[in-house]
């Protein structure tokens, strides 16, 4: 077979969504060269200024994270009773958010884990950011569980350490494989996004103009050589780090689902919850991605690295999941009903047509019917349609936790003891504060971070392909 | 890569990666075992002697005079407390011994005014354990097994760490630490002396029990060690 | 003391170099001091193993000052008094009068200070039981807003004084008035049973010839003595002995709460329905039956056998079904006055079947039934009871009559208007007030206040310095009954001393006291202190062994009265024809509504309106607190337009005075009748009271009373949130629905014959199969309690007595209202039955269940609550970190959590960082209960079946070499049940009362069958007794509201 050198090197608009008799498909559109992938991401870095939209951006995302900090003083000074949590509903917005976040930390470890596991070549070029948007929410998750508690200064009892009472932490309960769970999570992914990064960062270091940058990214680099040994090392351990990483993305949201199986409220008690919290978990996390990337790669101007291929496919997986889901929260409801149980019964009913009914609506269509649109190719592709739906599904997401958490704690088994919950401002700030310091983070990566793997991107450029026949015109 | 590299690790940064890594090993550890015995009540309580307002020497008057605890201490065989004594019980002889000596200025003024002698609280336990020593006194454990061997303190100080974890090896298994009631203010005891033992006992020497401590276990009715570790067994 | 004394010895004073430190003198000196026995080592010996030592310990010392806690300080007594163990509680009998009926109580005192107030165990009257108004009242000792001085009119208003400024001015006022023979000197007291008072008023009175004196009590059982007079010829005290009776008719009297002999009452009532006794494990072969005629849903009426046997009446229609019934039994031959016949229609809802049933039911049952009349009731009605009763030969068996203590005195009511009327005409210049508050609880149409205007000296003694006091010349700060000597007679006249417990805190004397200090000095009567008039009226010596075994005992033998056996006089006839017929009975429509003035169920008639624990107290039937509420029947609540949604305020227009206050719709609420709880709206009393709900004296009229018609009320635009603890929403038909189809599950009942078919009533014993070894409770003890939902009557008094016992704080109306309340018990009430206009209501307390399978126990992170030997569902707070999820896990939902330090600071300032929060105020501190940990804030605490109770008597056990006796440990709850529905003991101990409830096939616990739990709080079901020709078609039950 030949190729053309104007099939390798295709417009930036170019629509490689389709299938194509080439193989292997276009991934870089625009000229596919090593040294454009590295100039595109490197200089949104070592650009002297960001793009105006980020400072407005960064602004108003950091105050947000300082409201945050400054609620947390509040109430660790004043007591839970900020809050609108309330006797039959113990826990609240600060869970509710907990779980939103641990649930959106999801989607960078599967794309870059798994899917390299699955040597899926496509995910190169999302899965830079896709990781830091999971270490970003990890972060934003391990805020609330331990300010949640009413004394948090002893919190760290929770640790299993031989103590002056004699007494060890209670292994039966799920908070403590939760925490665990998390506290897992949290350390792997960040290794694994780092690890990623450091070809990209000796990259930074070599093309450095100043000393400042050149240490700094010097030093992150860690005295990257690019050797062959190198690269073999690096190799295994990414491989032994990412098969972690996907045993923990099955793991973690099963364990955070137990916080609520294990109990026996109506609602929570549910053999269901582990796979609906991973899968919610991931759908949460693909439709971030599916939200985020259209900005990033419209402000950095990535079009042809995070092309319409890449979007296509996440919207695949988004609609996959959001299959899964709708099918599981029919089972639910089918369960209850099936169950005979009243307590059961009415759980489900109060979801759908108690106080909180916007609520269990929301989750319903947001996750399990809107994404159904993106059936169509149409759909998937156009900004305007996809990065909505990326939204509208993360606030299902949120929906889905109020739900199961303040739907089912308010009407348990004593009517008597029912009773409505009511946010208070401080909960509400702490919501926005939240998502203030997760566009922190991200804003700041974007400018000082490489948002795409460039050394990974470059790997599934035609030309690394040794059996691709040398001509004229490909560039190297 | 550029021509001339504005950095690249120096030689040494390879030994400073050893030590760093080695630190981050060590400091840990250290910062452990300085809390595990720092934090320690054995390192900040044990040995606590504050002064008190008058000189009282229990060497001198539980040891060299012998009076027996419960002279002073009245309430400690059928109450919580065991009571300090009121100004009234030291003024019982020092109205006749020693009545002008200096060291006994507060004891007067308090007899006289009715003011209550400010002592220093040497044992002290946080607020949210509820200690009964008619409980202990009377299941055969002994003063010295929390307070020490008062009867050789000048100033009493304190002896024992008085921690959770403490007082569990007692409730975990209380056999070993048990005596006969009428032995608990006796700071001299010794098991060996099998007559006395039996007298104590109401026994004869050769009905003595062969393990003392579960005998006493069960002539006391101590609860088994499920309940005597029983969190509300303390904190109510 | 040296600067290096152990509290100045922080780390900062040891840092700079331990070297140089360790050469300085005051350093040896310290170490000698502190370490003696190791000094000579550490200071000659090893230096260098020193300074390892301290360099570790220093540094921690740097954080925690060497001492992980304060120093403490102890102060012994320097002459302890006889029998006074330190930190020993110490138990004394005394006694509290309660609108001029006293109860003998038992106060539970440590180092002096009372703790805690219980029911006298062997007291006539409470037999060990007690009411909210005895456990409450010791909150009252330590409340910090007392008035705590002498005041008198100043230019700006009261002004801070003492009591030497009142004594000489009162010896000028006083010397003019004895040489006037006390002309123009009026007294205005409270009822009081108290033989010293009563004795020096007498001696008052001898003193200042022509002094007036006037007696007032806003809730008064004058109707009673009216009836009485009109059915006998002399007023009386009428007490029925409930135990007795087979067949309770009971007209329009909550005779469970809020009256001062509820204790008496509900005890008696109880012993005709206790269906197994506890003692031998016996079933009953009879129970009693109760029918109720009331104006309002009251704990009384929820205890009617069911809504056949409650039949909901205006107040002023319950004379009508009295005469109906009269006339019931007349018709069948019983011997009762002529009756003037009422003609016309039964009003609505009164059936003729059921006035027949219960007029058959009396018949069958004579000598052993007994009417009953409420004291908002007319004269009339409580004369034609006395005449039913004596009829049926009820006299001196279900309900005996005691003299009146003091029968010639005017009726209160008339008394204060007489008094208002002196004062208009200026006839009254000194005018001496001791304990009351009229300005506050007078009938509003005299204007109390404005006629204290002409009042020259106006003197108040008074435990706040309330509405009265700040229109006074002089107000004098009065003792609490915990802080003074006195003496209370009981319903019988049987005479218990009042012992005080501790010195009056803010220098208050009591009454007997103040009157002694105002009879003229010099003359024999000068007896100041309380403690020797009170041994001067009872002719006892202090010493003699009389008087210590009265003190004892808490109450002297034999000084009751005997019951009188009157005959009805010829008159009555008469006089009821008038009674009756003089009564305008104007139809009732939306137009003509009535409007009943109750004391309230909490605060009474106002005087407990600075009670946190009364006013955070949920009523037994609307479940509110910290508010009273227009009580609105649904059916009016529609016609004029109410919402079921929120709360609206309702304008209440009654001889032109009208009162704005929120409205609530009670199922069984009379259709046309608004009943109104007295004892709100204070104002500048203090931090509870004021602000907490609507002053309905305002609409009170002395022509009125108790109920007043032709009131007009409608809804205004305003809404208002009512802090309740159960239904604070709205709720929807889908939850209606779910509650309704609970109820039969979470509160089984039956009906007395179906208990007699089937003593299981089909309960079977439902085998739990475990897929793992069960956790065996079979050697110890096994705490457990059984709950017996047929003699609870709500009265709540469990509530309280915990919250005394536990150190259970308030929490305010806005944490209520957010479900924050604190109670450890909450008592459940649900409606059931076929309509909204005359349900059944249930009640069914809901305390920790303390399961066996505690679901709370498995969650917690840092095992903070788990399972103790003897059964206990143990809640350690000093180790609890606060996740909460225990209290989510726990389908009672039992588990209280500290969202705020409620324990320090004001309720206002919650929402305050700690750091800008006062701590506990040192008056709160003194009520707690030295064996109870106050919790901080962020720890969650609930029902521990009193462990400190069961850990104490446990050590008693041991040190005297024998096992816990059954009843030897009361939980606080069960200690002051008056009818013993709560039963505690050790279920492994065959012999005990609860083992032998537990053996009773009908125990149930609550979800057990769903979730199994195997709670040890198991309840017998509520069983009800009701008249075989009144059975209520079955229904499908209502739910809630």
């Amino acid at each position: 077979m030949t190729l053309a050198v104007n099939e390798v090197s295709v417009p930036v608009d170019f629509d490689n969504t389709g299938e194509t008799d080439m193989k292997p498909p276009v991934l870089m559109t625009g000229e596919a060269s090593y040294k454009r992938v590295t100039s595109l991401v490197s200089r949104i870095i070592e650009a002297p200024r960001a793009p105006a939209i980020w400072y407005p951006c960064f602004f108003l995302s950091a105050s947000l994270a300082g409201l945050l900090f400054a609620l947390i003083g509040y109430e660790v000074f004043t007591g839970v009773g900020v809050w609108g949590n309330n006797s039959p509903q113990g826990w609240g917005f600060p869970i509710v958010n907990f779980v939103f976040w641990v649930g959106i930390a999801h989607a960078g470890t599967l794309i870059s884990a798994i899917l390299l596991l699955f040597r899926q070549k496509w995910r190169t070029g999302i899965n830079r950011f896709a990781e830091a948007t999971t270490v970003f929410a990890v972060i934003c998750a391990g805020v609330f569980p331990a300010i949640h508690v009413g004394r948090p200064w002893l919190a760290y009892w929770l640790a299993p350490y031989p103590n002056i009472m004699g007494d060890w932490p209670n292994f039966y309960s799920p908070l403590l494989w939760d925490a665990i769970a998390v506290g897992t999570y949290t350390t792997v992914s960040v290794l694994f996004w780092y690890l990623g990064m450091v070809p990209d960062l000796a990259t930074l270091r070599d093309r450095a103009t100043t000393r400042l940058r050149h240490t700094v990214f010097g030093i992150l680099a860690m005295g990257w050589r690019g050797s062959a040994k190198h690269w073999k090392i690096y190799d295994r351990a990414l491989l032994v780090i990412a098969g972690l990483a996907t045993c923990l993305v099955l793991g973690v949201s099963s364990t955070v689902s137990t916080d609520f199986a294990v109990s026996l409220i109506p609602g929570w008690h549910e053999t269901i919850f582990p796979p609906l919290f991973t899968v919610g978990a991931i759908f949460s996390g693909f439709a971030t991605i599916m939200f985020l990337a259209y900005p990033v790669r419209a402000i950095f101007g990535l079009k042809s690295l995070i092309t319409d291929r890449h979007l296509d496919n996440i919207a695949k997986i988004t609609l996959f999941f959001a299959s899964i889901m709708l099918y599981i929260y029919l089972i639910e409801f089918f369960i209850a009903y099936y169950s005979g149980n009243p307590y059961e019964r009415y759980v489900y009913m109060n979801w759908m047509f108690g106080p909180y009914w916007w609520a269990g609506w929301a989750m319903l269509f947001f996750n399990g019917v809107l994404p159904q649109v993106l059936w169509f190719k149409y759909a998937r592709t156009k900004w305007w349609i996809a990065a909505p739906i990326g939204l509208f599904c993360l606030t299902g997401m949120w929906c889905e936790r109020f739900t199961i958490i303040i739907g089912s704690m308010t009407h348990d088994f004593l009517p008597s003891a029912w009773h409505h919950f009511v946010p208070t401002w401080v909960d509400y700030g702490m919501l926005a504060g939240s998502f203030g310091l997760f566009f922190t983070l991200f804003l700041l990566f974007c400018r000082f971070v490489p948002v795409v793997a460039m050394y990974e991107v470059k790997s599934i450029l035609p030309q690394s392909h040794v059996h691709l026949p040398k001509m004229a015109g490909v560039k190297i | 890569m550029s021509d001339k590299p504005f950095f690249v690790f120096p030689r040494w940064s390879d030994t400073a990666t050893k030590v760093i890594l080695a630190c981050g090993v060590l400091v840990p550890v250290y910062l452990v075992i300085l809390l595990g015995y720092g934090a320690n009540a054995r390192t900040l309580n044990v040995n606590y002697q504050p002064v008190q307002p008058v000189a009282y020497s229990h060497a001198f008057h539980a040891g060299k005079l012998g009076i027996n605890c419960q002279y002073c201490h009245t309430d400690v065989k059928r109450a919580a407390f065991a009571a300090l004594p009121p100004t009234q019980t030291c003024m019982n002889c020092h109205t006749a011994i020693a009545p002008h000596s200096a060291a006994l200025a507060w004891i007067r003024k308090s007899y006289k005014t009715g003011m209550p002698v400010p002592w220093k609280k040497v044992n002290d336990l946080p607020d949210y354990v509820y200690f009964n020593h008619a409980a202990h006194v009377n299941a055969g454990v002994s003063c010295l097994i929390c307070h020490g061997q008062v009867n050789e303190m000048t100033h009493v100080y304190q002896a024992k760490p008085l921690n959770m974890a403490w007082c569990l090896q007692c409730h975990r298994n209380p056999a070993p630490y048990l005596r006969p009631r009428n032995e608990v203010t006796n700071m001299n005891w010794s098991p060996t002396d099998k007559t006395k033992l039996a007298s104590d006992l109401g026994l004869t020497v050769a009905t003595l029990p062969k393990n003392l401590g579960k005998y006493l276990v069960k002539r006391y009715h101590v609860p088994n060690s499920k309940l005597l570790t029983d969190c509300e067994l303390c904190h109510h | 003391m040296s600067s290096l004394s152990d509290q100045n010895l922080t780390g900062k004073e040891y840092w700079r170099s331990l070297e140089e430190l360790a050469d300085t003198p005051e350093f040896r000196q310290f170490v000698q001091r502190e370490f003696p026995n190791r000094a000579s080592e550490w200071l000659n010996g090893d230096r260098r193993r020193f300074l390892k030592i301290m360099g570790a310990s220093f540094a921690l010392a740097g954080l925690a000052g060497c001492r992980r806690w304060p120093a403490e300080t102890l102060a012994p007594y320097a002459h302890r008094p006889a029998n006074r163990d330190p930190g020993t509680p110490v138990y004394y009998a005394t006694g509290m009068d309660l609108g001029g009926i006293g109860q003998g109580m038992l106060v539970t005192s440590v180092d002096g200070r009372p703790i805690k107030v219980d029911g006298n165990p062997t007291h006539p009257l409470n037999g060990g039981a007690s009411d909210i108004y005895g456990q409450a009242s010791v909150l009252g000792v330590y409340d910090p807003d007392r008035s705590r001085t002498v005041m008198r009119k100043g230019k700006s208003g009261l002004e801070p004084g003492n009591w030497d400024d009142f004594s000489t001015a009162w010896r000028k006022i006083g010397g003019d008035l004895q040489k006037s023979q006390g002309q123009g000197l009026a007294f205005l007291t409270g009822a009081s049973s108290s033989p010293s008072v009563q004795d020096m008023l007498k001696r008052t009175a001898k003193a200042f010839p022509s002094a007036r004196f006037f007696e007032y009590e806003p809730i008064s059982s004058d109707n009673a003595r009216a009836g009485t007079l009109m059915a006998f010829g002399e007023p009386m005290r009428v007490v029925p002995q409930l135990a007795k009776a087979r067949v309770i008719v009971s007209l329009d009297f909550d005779f469970v709460v809020g009256d001062p002999l509820s204790v008496k009452l509900s005890r008696d009532f109880s012993a005709g329905r206790r269906l197994t006794d506890p003692a031998t494990g016996d079933a009953a072969t009879d129970m009693n039956r109760l029918y109720v005629i009331e104006s309002t849903f009251s704990a009384t009426g929820s205890l009617a056998e069911n809504a056949l046997h409650r039949i909901p009446l205006p107040a002023q229609d319950v004379v009508i079904a009295t005469v109906a019934i009269a006339a019931g039994l007349k018709k069948r031959g019983i011997n009762i006055p002529e009756l003037p016949s009422l003609g016309g229609a039964l009003p609505e809802p009164m059936r003729q079947d059921v006035i027949d049933a219960i007029v058959a039911d009396l018949l069958t049952h004579k000598g052993e039934c007994v009417v009953v009349a409420g004291s908002q009731q007319p004269a009339a009605v409580h004369a034609l009871a006395a005449a039913m009763n004596s009829a049926l030969g009820n006299t001196g068996k279900t309900v005996e009559y005691y003299k009146d203590p003091s029968a010639d005195r005017t009726a209160h009511d008339q008394s204060i208007t007489n008094l208002t009327a002196a004062m208009r005409n200026k006839e009254i210049r000194t005018l001496v007030m001791l304990d009351v508050n009229p300005a506050y609880n007078a009938p509003a149409d005299l204007d109390f206040a404005s006629a204290l205007a002409n009042v020259t000296e106006s003197i108040q003694l008074s435990n706040y310095v309330d509405e009265t006091a700040r229109l006074c010349t002089w107000h004098l700060p009065a003792a609490h009954y915990l802080e003074s000597w006195g003496d209370i007679r009981t319903f019988d006249g049987t005479i218990s001393i009042v012992q005080p417990m501790i010195e009056p805190i803010f220098g208050g004397k009591s009454v007997i006291e103040t009157l002694a200090m105002l009879l003229p000095s010099g003359s024999k009567t000068a007896v100041v202190s309380g403690y020797e008039i009170v041994q001067r009226t009872l002719g006892l010596k202090a010493g003699e062994w009389k008087w210590k075994k009265a003190l004892f005992d808490g109450y002297i033998k034999d000084t009751g009265w005997s019951a009188l056996t009157p005959t009805l006089n010829a008159s009555i006839s008469k006089d009821l024809t008038q009674a009756i017929d003089a009564r305008p009975r104007a139809a009732l429509g939306a137009g003509n509504i009535e409007i009943v003035f109750r004391p309230d169920s909490k605060i009474y008639d106002g005087r407990f309106a600075n009670n946190g624990w009364l006013q955070e107290l949920p009523d037994p039937m609307t479940r509110l607190t910290w508010d009273n509420a227009a009580v609105i029947s649904p059916k009016l609540a529609k016609t004029i337009g109410l919402s079921f949604h929120k709360t609206q305020m309702l304008a209440i227009t009654v001889g032109g005075k009208t009162l704005k206050m929120p409205a609530y719709i009670m199922p069984g609420q009379p259709e046309f009748s608004i009943s109104l709880a007295l004892g709100y709206g204070r104002e500048g009393v203090g931090s509870v009271a004021d602000g907490a709900g609507f002053n309905v004296y305002s609409l009170r009229s002395v022509a009125a009373m108790n109920f007043q018609t032709g009131a007009a009320v409608k809804v205004t635009a305003e809404s208002y949130e009512l802090a309740n603890t159960q239904d604070h929403f709205a709720i929807s038909t889908l939850s209606q629905e779910a509650v309704a189809a609970r109820i039969p599950d979470l509160i089984h009942q039956a009906t007395f014959a179906e208990f007699q078919k089937d003593p299981s009533l089909g309960h079977k014993k439902a085998k739990a199969v475990s897929l793992w070894e069960m956790h065996r409770y079979d050697t110890g003890y096994q705490w457990a309690m059984a709950v017996d939902l047929t003699t609870c009557t709500s009265c709540s008094a469990c509530v309280v007595a915990c919250q005394a016992e536990n150190n259970i704080p308030i929490v305010g109306k806005q944490q209520v209202m957010n479900g924050r309340e604190m109670q450890w018990i909450r008592i459940d009430r649900y409606f059931r039955g076929p309509n909204a206009d005359s349900p059944e209501a249930v009640h069914e307390p809901i305390l920790c269940m303390q399961c066996e399978n505690a679901p709370c126990e498995a969650v917690c992170p840092v095992g903070a609550t788990s399972h103790s030997a003897d059964g206990l569902n143990m809640m350690t707070y000093n180790r609890c970190i606060g996740t909460r999820y225990c209290a989510n896990n726990c389908p009672y939902k039992v588990r209280r959590f500290n969202f705020f330090d409620y324990n320090s600071g004001t309720l206002k300032d919650l929402y305050k960082p700690n750091i800008l929060r006062s701590n506990m105020n040192d008056l709160a501190a003194m009520q707690k209960n030295p064996q109870v940990s106050i919790r901080m804030r962020g720890v969650i605490e609930k029902c521990t079946y009193c462990v400190q109770r069961i850990d104490d008597a446990r050590v008693t056990a041991e040190r005297q070499n024998r096992r816990i006796r059954d009843g030897e440990i009361t939980p606080a709850c069960a200690q002051a049940c008056p009818t013993q529905a709560l039963i505690f003991g050790d279920m492994r101990d065959k012999a005990s009362r609860v083992a032998k409830l537990f053996k009773q096939p009908r125990m149930y616990g609550i979800l057990n069958d769903e979730l199994n739990t195997r709670p040890r709080t198991r309840f017998m079901p509520k069983i009800s007794n009701p008249n075989p020709s009144l059975v209520a078609v079955e229904t499908s039950p209502l739910g809630t509201q």
